[in-house]
């Protein structure tokens, strides 16, 4: 029986693959400062990992219920998990997409219309679901929930908005070089302070549910599905 | 990835997580759903959970089921129900020799 307050397994799966691709990136980075590759080279690098890291993100957000945590019922938390994760989704499918089959002007004006349409579809989704938690709450007198990993899921999700925020307005303002900019350098910083407790987490979450010899413990009383 | 498959094969698991879609619901609730036995419903949880699409928590005497899909899941389940995924039936089929096959034998 899952506990609340730590994420699934495939949610680990995913804070690896987060930090995999972030680690590729930065890869890609020095391979430009070495000069073993082009600026457009690693432009379109960058614009395909962001892609896929929104895609990666998108997907498994719902998963960790991150807004669940600040919300007593269930249904807007739903609805609103399951907008932000298929706007990240889609939008990143699209960004990665022209990065790799649009010319790199496009590709950035593309993306960076596209991202700006994101991050203002995710602020607005979680307004409108804090606006209706807190009235559902004031009208059922309900007591908010407090768990770790959700609340984990969310400084992600706010992170990810962030830099994609920085990254994409610097590209609509023009300067687009800010993938060597100390920006993009701070904000991978706080990608990885962000994602290090869920990393933790997910660790304890694995300790708990084995045993001594790293096997899988068996429930000691049968599972009757809660009846 | 085959456990998603398979939980999501069968109509009785899709109806529950729709269901749950729609809010967080105890095992007797779910139940009162369905025309199935109670020992059915805690195989079909018992898969569900086994593939990471819900996830129970006790709450006094009764366990409560919430949703915990990713958004490929999602799809997956989207394109279940569109396309009326039923494996069971496909395997029934396959166990049951066709004529031709009786003849050939």
């Amino acid at each position: 029986m899952n506990d609340e307050g730590h994420i699934s397994a495939p949610a680990t799966k995913t804070t690896y693959g987060f930090l995999l691709i972030t680690l590729a990136m930065l890869a890609s980075v020095v391979l430009w400062k070495v000069s073993l590759i082009e600026e457009d080279t690693l432009r379109r690098l960058l614009g395909i990992s962001i892609g896929l890291l929104m895609m990666l993100v998108g997907n498994s957000l719902p998963k960790t219920r991150f807004l669940k945590a600040f919300d007593s019922t269930s249904l807007p938390a739903t609805t609103a998990e399951r907008v932000i994760g298929w706007a990240l989704v889609l939008a990143g499918a699209a960004v990665g997409y022209a990065y790799v089959t649009d010319a790199l002007s496009l590709a950035t004006r593309l993306s960076a219309y596209l991202g700006a349409a994101l991050v203002l579809t995710i602020v607005v989704t979680v307004l409108v679901f804090w606006r209706s938690a807190y009235k559902h709450r004031a009208l059922e007198g309900q007591t908010t929930r407090k768990t770790g990993a959700p609340r984990k899921g969310l400084i992600l999700l706010l992170t990810l908005t962030w830099i994609l925020a920085g990254a994409f307005a610097k590209y609509l303002w023009g300067d687009r070089s800010w993938n060597a900019s100390p920006i993009a350098a701070v904000s991978l910083v706080a990608l990885y302070i962000a994602v290090i407790p869920l990393l933790m987490s997910s660790k304890r979450w694995n300790a708990g549910r084995e045993n001594r010899n790293g096997r899988r413990r068996r429930p000691t009383t049968p599972d009757y599905g809660g009846f | 990835m085959n456990r998603v498959f398979k939980a999501l094969s069968d109509p009785t698991r899709r109806r529950v997580l729709e269901l749950l879609r729609q809010r967080d619901m105890s095992a007797g609730e779910l139940a009162e759903h369905f025309d199935v036995t109670k020992p059915a419903m805690s195989a079909h949880f018992a898969v569900l959970r086994e593939a990471g699409l819900v996830a129970s928590m006790k709450r006094g005497q009764s366990v409560v089921y919430e949703l915990q899909m990713s958004v490929l899941e999602d799809a997956l389940l989207g394109f279940a129900k569109a396309l009326q995924w039923n494996f069971q039936k496909t395997k029934r089929r396959r166990a049951i020799p066709s004529s031709r096959e009786v003849f050939e034998r």
